[in-house]
């Protein structure tokens, strides 16, 4: 499972060294209003990139919630803030959206971002034709999930839009601002 | 000449916390050496990021990994790292260990299981063995279990029905889903006996434990916010701490057990949580840290008298590790097959389906051949991990999905009907080429050699595998299930661990007498799953449990 191996580290660091990296573990909090870019490996023109993918990837329908309605590019910038995540994990998603551009400027000598819908779908097909392309694509989709049900402490699935489509049932305790896995 | 304590125990999961809990009420003091940390009731969440794909209790495989054996086509061993893949030979390291994520199905074994040698006679490529004790010496533990650590369930006789001392469970059956009547009336149609699964959860509160919350799937994998779920800490953790004379220490990695010249214990050495290394002291070591970690120690604390590794004249430590084979499947049944009230009372997601089959737990069927050991099989709810569950369904025909077409299916397959399945448990033949060595080079965080796990199998896992998934789909059909698949696999699972130290009458060729107790070392006792030659066709929590109270009598008694 190539996708537990990015967030893995959190854990790693923050739950072996005690109080200091316990510390560290709160300002990684899940707050969405203090993301700072800087940290998540990627500029906010490579983050526009990532929010158009997403957007055709899972896109926003009258009966069911879309990557802008579960906050998704936000839990991915959390997601990649992690300062326990290892350069190699986020230089993979950035490399993924260099590819991207560089895809698209080869076939429809546009940048992804003001291509048509159907052109966007060309561009991600013949990504998904390349491994690491495909891993890529399949790394979004799983963040597109976590911000879909995850529980909504971790600031994806805002008031459990996404449960409350496939309807799924929570479960009792659910965890709340003190008990994220990260803080355990 | 004073010590400490009267009694170290090594791991606080299935296998300490009996010995903890009997020793400390008979007057013992008792420390717990427990490598993880101590997570209380209130921290134990529903929560897939938790439990499910940040793996937050379990040990770090980067700091901590296994070094993992296959066997290729060619008939050659391929290793790999734990780290990086998508093996995870770690359980729940925390006070309680895995047995705080269990499902809590208990099975007992059946008497047939303690002497499989001399019913069914030898199998070419298997190192099978009779147990040296008999149902009959396990039954009086089994009885423990229930009433101590709280199982609830409802006696129904069926063809292989073990005997027992108490004619019910201690605890009423828990809530049953709907899906239990369709299981009863379509075992019925095909002569079958379905039976309603012993589980490890109280149907009411008792020992200051809560009732079960109804979570339906959930159980497995994640912990227990009310304490229903009897793990070892819930159920007998818990109660050892308040007679005052068992004391708990999380984060303490026990380094080495150090031996004198006469090839006694004189005390273990551990790192506590900040790296320090400690030592302790007992007249009595009882090691249980799971079957694969367990060998591991015992392989790493050489001595002037136990060169190849503590109790390990023999050179059996290690060897003869267990997984449990089998088979699995699963089933749809389809909203709109039913009526309306039928359809909302199987979208009811909180409930137990706790139905088992033990038809075939000996399976006696000329197609397949001679009188054979079979197993167990349990029927489920899918379970509900909603990110896993998505991420199942990106493939399409003609590569990955996205967008609408992707949405659809996502709805199709949460929202059309839930999905049974079943999973078969039959015996993990013991195999020279499933065994525990120290890796010669691959260290761990505490500088340690890791375990290198060889994971061989015998063919025979495969084939009953087969044979009994194949008759939990047809049940699948007989229910009306539509998408009925059943498959057997020879991988690993990883969280079914036993084997490693077998016990026997014969020191040649075992590591633990009768008792558990190391043929080599007087003040050596080990409690965990390592002690089984075979290990059953169910889950072995129960049997753990059972042998680990057992042994502690035995300790009891030799601490006069």
């Amino acid at each position: 499972m190539r996708r537990r191996l990015f967030i893995k580290y959190a854990l790693s660091t923050l739950a072996l060294q005690g109080v200091p990296a316990l510390s560290c573990a709160k300002e990684w909090l899940p707050d969405f209003n203090a993301i700072q870019l800087s940290k998540t490996g990627m500029t906010s023109d490579q983050w526009k990139l990532i929010a158009s993918v997403q957007n055709h990837l899972f896109p926003s329908e009258a009966t069911a919630p879309g990557a802008k309605d579960i906050n998704a590019l936000q839990y991915l910038q959390w997601v990649l803030s992690d300062p326990g995540l290892e350069t190699a994990q986020r230089d993979f998603f950035a490399q993924g959206v260099e590819q991207l551009q560089k895809t698209a400027m080869k076939l429809a000598s546009k940048s992804f971002l003001v291509l048509d819908e159907s052109n966007k779908e060309m561009v991600l097909r013949a990504m998904e034709q390349e491994p690491k392309g495909r891993e890529w694509l399949t790394e979004l989709l799983h963040y597109l999930f976590e911000a879909l049900l995850t529980d909504p402490v971790y600031g994806g699935n805002p008031d459990g839009v996404g449960w409350k489509w496939l309807g799924h049932n929570p479960g009792f305790r659910r965890p709340d601002a003190q008990t994220r896995y990260f803080l355990l | 000449m004073s010590h400490d304590y009267d009694v170290c125990v090594i791991g606080s999961g299935a296998g300490g916390g009996p010995v903890a809990l009997t020793l400390a009420q008979a007057g013992y003091s008792v420390v717990v050496l427990e490598k993880g940390p101590w997570y209380r009731e209130n921290e134990f969440r529903k929560d897939e990021l938790a439990c499910c794909l940040r793996d937050a209790y379990k040990s770090d495989r980067k700091e901590e990994p296994h070094i993992i054996e296959l066997e290729n086509d060619d008939g050659n061993w391929n290793q790999q790292s734990t780290y990086q893949s998508r093996w995870n030979f770690w359980n729940g390291n925390c006070v309680g260990g895995s047995s705080n994520f269990m499902s809590g199905y208990f099975h007992r074994l059946k008497p047939v299981d303690f002497r499989l040698l001399s019913t069914f006679g030898a199998i070419e490529g298997a190192n099978v063995a009779d147990w040296p004790i008999s149902y009959e010496e396990l039954e009086p533990y089994y009885d423990k279990v229930e009433r101590e650590v709280g199982v609830s369930g409802r006696h129904v006789d069926h063809p292989h029905a073990e005997p027992r001392s108490k004619p019910d469970f201690p605890y009423p059956p828990l809530q049953e889903h709907s899906v239990a009547k369709l299981i009863d009336k379509a075992g019925a149609a095909l002569g079958l006996h379905p039976y309603p699964t012993p589980r490890a959860i109280l149907s009411r509160a008792d020992q200051g434990r809560g009732t079960c919350s109804y979570n339906g799937g959930y159980c497995g994998n994640t912990g227990c916010s009310t304490g229903a779920k009897g793990s070892s800490r819930a159920a007998l953790l818990d109660r050892a701490l308040t007679t005052g004379r068992c004391e708990i220490r999380p984060g303490a990695m026990v380094n080495r057990l150090v031996t004198d010249q006469q090839g006694k214990i004189t005390h273990a050495e551990y790192f506590d949580k900040s790296g320090k290394e400690k030592r302790v002291d007992a007249r009595i070591y009882v090691v249980a840290c799971q079957a694969i970690e367990s060998a591991r120690l015992l392989l790493r604390s050489t001595g002037v008298r136990h060169p190849n590794g503590l109790a390990n004249g023999s050179g059996q430590v290690g060897r003869n590790l267990l997984f449990a084979g089998g088979g699995a499947g699963s089933g749809r049944l389809l909203y709109r097959d039913f009526d309306k009230a039928q359809a909302k009372a199987l979208a009811q997601s909180g409930t137990f389906i706790n139905r088992s089959l033990q038809d075939w737990y000996v399976i006696d069927d000329k197609e397949f051949g001679p009188a054979q050991k079979g197993g167990t099989i349990d029927l489920i709810h899918m379970h509900p991990s909603p990110v896993i569950r998505a991420g199942r369904q990106i493939n399409g025909p003609d590569g990955l999905l996205w967008g609408a077409p992707l949405k659809r299916k996502l709805e199709a397959h949460f929202l059309e009907g839930p999905y049974i399945k079943i999973e078969a448990f039959c015996d993990w033949l013991p195999v020279d080429d499933c065994h525990v060595t120290l890796d010669p080079s691959v260290k761990d965080k505490w500088g340690l050699p890791v375990a290198r796990v060889r994971t061989g199998f015998h063919v025979r896992n495969l084939q009953v595998g087969w044979y009994l998934a194949d008759k939990g789909a047809q049940l699948l059909r007989q229910m009306g299930a539509k998408d009925v698949v059943s498959f057997a696999s020879a991988a690993p699972p990883t969280n079914l661990v036993a084997g490693t130290c077998r016990f026997g009458d014969d020191p040649a060729t075992s590591v633990l007498d009768r008792n558990c107790r190391a043929h080599e070392v007087e003040n050596l006792y080990v409690s965990d799953a390592s002690f089984m030659p075979t290990a059953g066709s169910a889950p072995y929590t129960f049997t753990i449990y059972a042998n680990a109270f057992r042994v502690a009598d035995k300790i009891a008694a030799q601490l006069g």
